[in-house]
């Protein structure tokens, strides 16, 4: 690369308006052994740090600093936004069952048929009147059975009269029969 | 296949609150339609009419523990002679998959009165239905609160009259 293009090149480095490509021919030109006098103090920013004196370690006061700054940090949580996506799903989820149980638990509101109390009274009492007729009705027909099961229950109390004097009679004749072997 | 799960997991409660129960679908299919009569006394009203009925005791008391009754039958008679609302509940599964327990069926010369409930604590219900069905007749009560069985046995008791609810006059 020539001097003259190269003064433009750095012109427009310091400008910022270089390209990458730029950069690297511009490198390239101030790595030449010689190179124009006017050219000289700008040599140091295009050569490599080794060439400028400086190291690329760190020096252990940096080091050092480093540790230290990084122990006073307080750690950073990471939000897995996987575990974020999953637990707001459930959530989510979770509040459309309890709406939807709220919603299936309540119970419907109709309009009433009647607007007066006294009207309504005769009518709820009228039905409950029929509701009972018919409930009475039905359990009549089973008194039979609570009859017979009574009947069982008190038979069963004589049956047991009867066993115990049975067992009684037993235990007599057994001591009959020890006396006769005498 | 996560998104799927989650995408009907979200949808069955849905459905779910969707979905009325048969007694329900019933009331709303017939309610105020031409032929039928729909009567319904809320709990409100019926808590009123418990503090104005003061013949029977026990009739006031078992008003002030009822949230509802909803009476739904046919008046008209060719409607009676099409709908049948035991079959109608059967169709809509109220038999197969239902929260009521039979109680009771009371046959007579031309009606059949059936009886179910759903149970609560203590051996009382939370809802009485009846589905009363015959030649003339098509009725669903459905009666909803705390309700002492024990309790309806002494109402009519009391009073022991012979009434059909069943022969709407509203």
């Amino acid at each position: 690369m020539k001097a003259e293009e190269a003064k433009v090149i750095l012109q427009k480095y310091f400008e910022g308006e270089t390209s990458l490509e730029e950069e690297r021919r511009l490198r390239e030109f101030f790595r030449q052994e010689e190179i124009p006098d006017g050219f000289l103090p700008y040599r140091k920013w295009f050569a490599a740090p080794q060439e400028r004196g400086e190291s690329n370690k760190p020096d252990a006061f940096a080091l050092e600093m480093a540790a230290m700054i990084s122990k006073q940090q307080p750690p950073v949580r990471k939000l897995n936004r996987k575990l974020i996506l999953t637990f707001s799903g459930i959530a989510a989820s979770l509040l459309i069952v309890i709406t939807s149980m709220l919603m299936y638990l309540k119970e419907p509101v109709y309009q009433d048929t009647f607007s007066d109390p006294a009207e309504a009274a005769a009518y709820a009492e009228k039905t409950l009147l029929f509701v009972a007729e018919k409930y009475n009705r039905g359990l009549s027909a089973l008194e039979p059975v609570s009859r017979l099961k009574e009947e069982e229950k008190r038979l069963g109390k004589n049956m047991k009269t009867i066993r115990k004097g049975f067992t009684e009679y037993n235990k007599i004749k057994v001591i009959n029969n020890l006396k006769v072997t005498d | 296949m996560k998104r799927w799960i989650m995408f009907v997991a979200m949808l069955v409660p849905l459905a779910l609150a969707a979905q009325k129960s048969p007694v329900d679908k019933l009331f709303e299919k017939y309610a105020n339609q031409k032929g039928f009569t729909t009567v319904n006394i809320s709990g409100k009203l019926l808590g009123f009419a418990g503090k104005l009925d003061n013949s029977n005791p026990e009739t006031s008391k078992m008003l002030n523990n009822l949230t509802g009754i909803r009476i739904l039958s046919v008046d008209d008679d060719d409607l009676n002679k099409q709908v049948d609302f035991y079959t109608e509940l059967d169709k809509e599964g109220f038999f197969k998959n239902n929260t009521y327990e039979s109680l009771m069926d009371v046959t007579e010369d031309d009606q059949v009165v059936r009886f179910y409930a759903r149970e609560t604590d203590g051996g009382k219900f939370s809802e009485l239905l009846l589905v009363v069905g015959g030649k003339d007749d098509n009725t669903l009560i459905s009666i909803r609160g705390l309700i002492d069985p024990e309790n309806i046995g002494k109402i009519t008791g009391a009073l022991d009259i012979d009434v059909d609810v069943t022969k709407g006059e509203k």
